[in-house]
């Protein structure tokens, strides 16, 4: 039983960071982004003993990871408020904070499943089919889900997006 | 640095979809600068977990005695509760029985075809293109051993149980549960062996081959007795979504439906257009597709399709769907997905 429990104390040592990553692309907010991992992680300590018949202890808290997601969003959709907070994220060397930003109060205003579909395609750079698998739907889902997503996304991002990418993808739509 | 060399220097894109490389890049940028804090707190959570578990223990222990004192009391007080009952009344308890159970969708007929002979994958060593070591695929011979259900003639009662059973089949043979779901002319059936431990032991694509073409059904079951900490769907997020919305890359599913069932059920339908094929990957040919989603969370989603377009297909796909929509929508309503 103690080489199982340091198994998983392990196991969350090593995975807790990119489930933050992940969380946060999620929720969009570190601190709740924080709680949904530290739900997620006691709920795979807890199944610890069945987890032993999961193969993939990594699918199964990515799983569970989006259930708590979703779930939160459900009870707590009045208080999801894409500019009320401020960024509580440091400027990455090389990168475009404003831009960021500006993506990340685009993600929240993606319907709950289609961003869980987002961070697990994009993201954990996922296939369809483990996307499917890990959220319990069918490929199509996923594929339709993806689009859907990605159109929010680019609504929501409106004039921040840059040029060259967005006429790109709007080439590719027109050929379809 | 202007809104195009954002975008155009990662070499880990090389040679994608420009979509998924513009949706990776955006994602990239929303994650940066992000640190997660430096407490690991693994023991926070293991103490948490450690927690819960000895209320959990507690609980159980509780409910145990009070079942057990329950059923001292209620032993000593059923005589005296028979005694003091009037003549004749023995009927009421039977009426609460025979309501309805909690799957029922006002469709309960029989999904497989009560005339024997052929069902589904039971046609044995019919040659199949697509016959590899990747696929698991149905022995069952000939139908024998492929459990009937016949409709009662008279009020449904309690002593014609639903397919569901208390150790379904589905987890040791998923291809023989769903062969028996079938109608008796679908075809072989084998199934694609998933890339990873499904979330649910029936889901997954299954390739339906008849006469040579090969069409597939793709199945995604969500059974809250199974998958009970997953992710569902309630029934209004699928009253409200919808299927035929256009995503503006591909083109928009059709004839979609949504049913409200006697049960509470939200029951959708709708016409697969058929995936975009790209590269060297297989598209999906048209097909049919289905969703039965209930209140307490359980769901199945079915997919009959033609089958796979381009070179890495299978085999040829068929003309139309291995099953018609009428078929496809009785096995979606079919009680067996789901345990009690």
């Amino acid at each position: 039983m103690a080489g199982h429990d340091d198994a998983l104390r392990e196991f969350i040592i090593a995975r807790r960071g990119p489930l933050l990553r992940s969380a946060f692309l999620l929720c969009g907010d570190v601190h709740e982004a924080e709680d949904l991992v530290q739900s997620t992680l006691v709920k795979v300590v807890l199944a610890g003993r069945r987890l032993d018949r999961i193969d993939n202890i990594e699918a199964y808290t990515r799983r569970t990871l989006m259930s708590v997601f979703i779930s939160s969003r459900r009870r707590l959709w009045r208080r999801e408020h894409p500019h009320a907070a401020p960024p509580d994220t440091q400027a990455a060397p090389g990168g475009d904070p404003e831009l960021g930003l500006a993506v990340r109060a685009a993600l929240t205003r993606v319907p709950a499943r289609q961003r869980a579909v987002l961070v697990l395609r994009y993201w954990e750079d996922l296939s369809v089919e483990e996307t499917a698998h890990i959220l319990g739907v069918s490929p199509g889902t996923v594929k339709s889900q993806s689009a859907r997503g990605l159109a929010a996304l680019r609504t929501a991002l409106g004039d921040a997006l840059p040029g060259a990418p967005l006429a790109a993808t709007n080439a590719e739509e027109a050929r379809l | 640095m202007n809104g195009t060399d954002r975008f155009d220097t990662d070499d880990d894109f090389d040679g994608s979809d420009p979509q998924d490389v513009l949706a990776k890049q955006l994602l990239k940028l929303a994650a940066e600068g992000f640190v997660p804090p430096g407490d690991t707190g693994a023991d926070d959570i293991m103490a948490r977990a450690g927690a819960i578990r000895r209320r959990r223990r507690y609980a159980m222990a509780a409910s145990s005695i009070a079942a057990v004192l329950a059923i001292g009391f209620g032993a000593g007080l059923l005589p005296k509760l028979n005694q003091a009952a009037p003549q004749g009344n023995s009927q009421p308890q039977s009426t609460t029985a025979a309501a309805p159970a909690p799957h029922a969708t006002g469709s309960p007929a029989p999904l497989v075809e009560p005339g024997g002979g052929e069902v589904s994958a039971s046609t044995g060593p019919t040659a199949s293109p697509a016959d590899g070591p990747d696929e698991e695929r149905t022995t069952q011979p000939g139908g024998a051993g492929i459990s009937k259900q016949t409709k009662s003639s008279g009020t449904p009662t309690r002593s014609s149980p639903p397919a569901t059973a208390s150790t379904p089949p589905a987890a040791k043979d998923p291809v023989a549960f769903i062969a028996a779901l079938l109608p008796s002319d679908t075809g072989t059936l084998r199934r694609q062996t998933p890339a990873k431990t499904p979330t649910n032991p029936l889901n997954g694509r299954y390739f339906v081959t008849k006469d040579g073409k090969t069409g597939y059904l793709d199945v995604a079951v969500v059974d809250i007795a199974v998958n009970r900490d997953d992710w569902h769907s309630t029934v209004d997020d699928e009253r409200a979504h919808n299927y035929c919305e256009s995503t503006g890359t591909t083109p928009p599913n059709t004839d979609c439906t949504t049913e409200t069932l006697s049960s509470g059920a939200v029951f959708k339908t709708w016409t697969l257009p058929g995936d975009q094929q790209s590269g060297g990957a297989a598209g999906s040919a048209a097909g049919f597709a289905a969703s039965l989603t209930f209140a307490n969370g359980n769901q199945v989603v079915l997919y009959a399709v033609n089958g796979l377009t381009g070179p890495d297909a299978p085999g040829p796909a068929m003309s139309k769907p291995p099953l018609t929509k009428s078929a496809l929508n009785d096995l979606a309503k079919s009680p067996a997905w789901f345990r009690k």
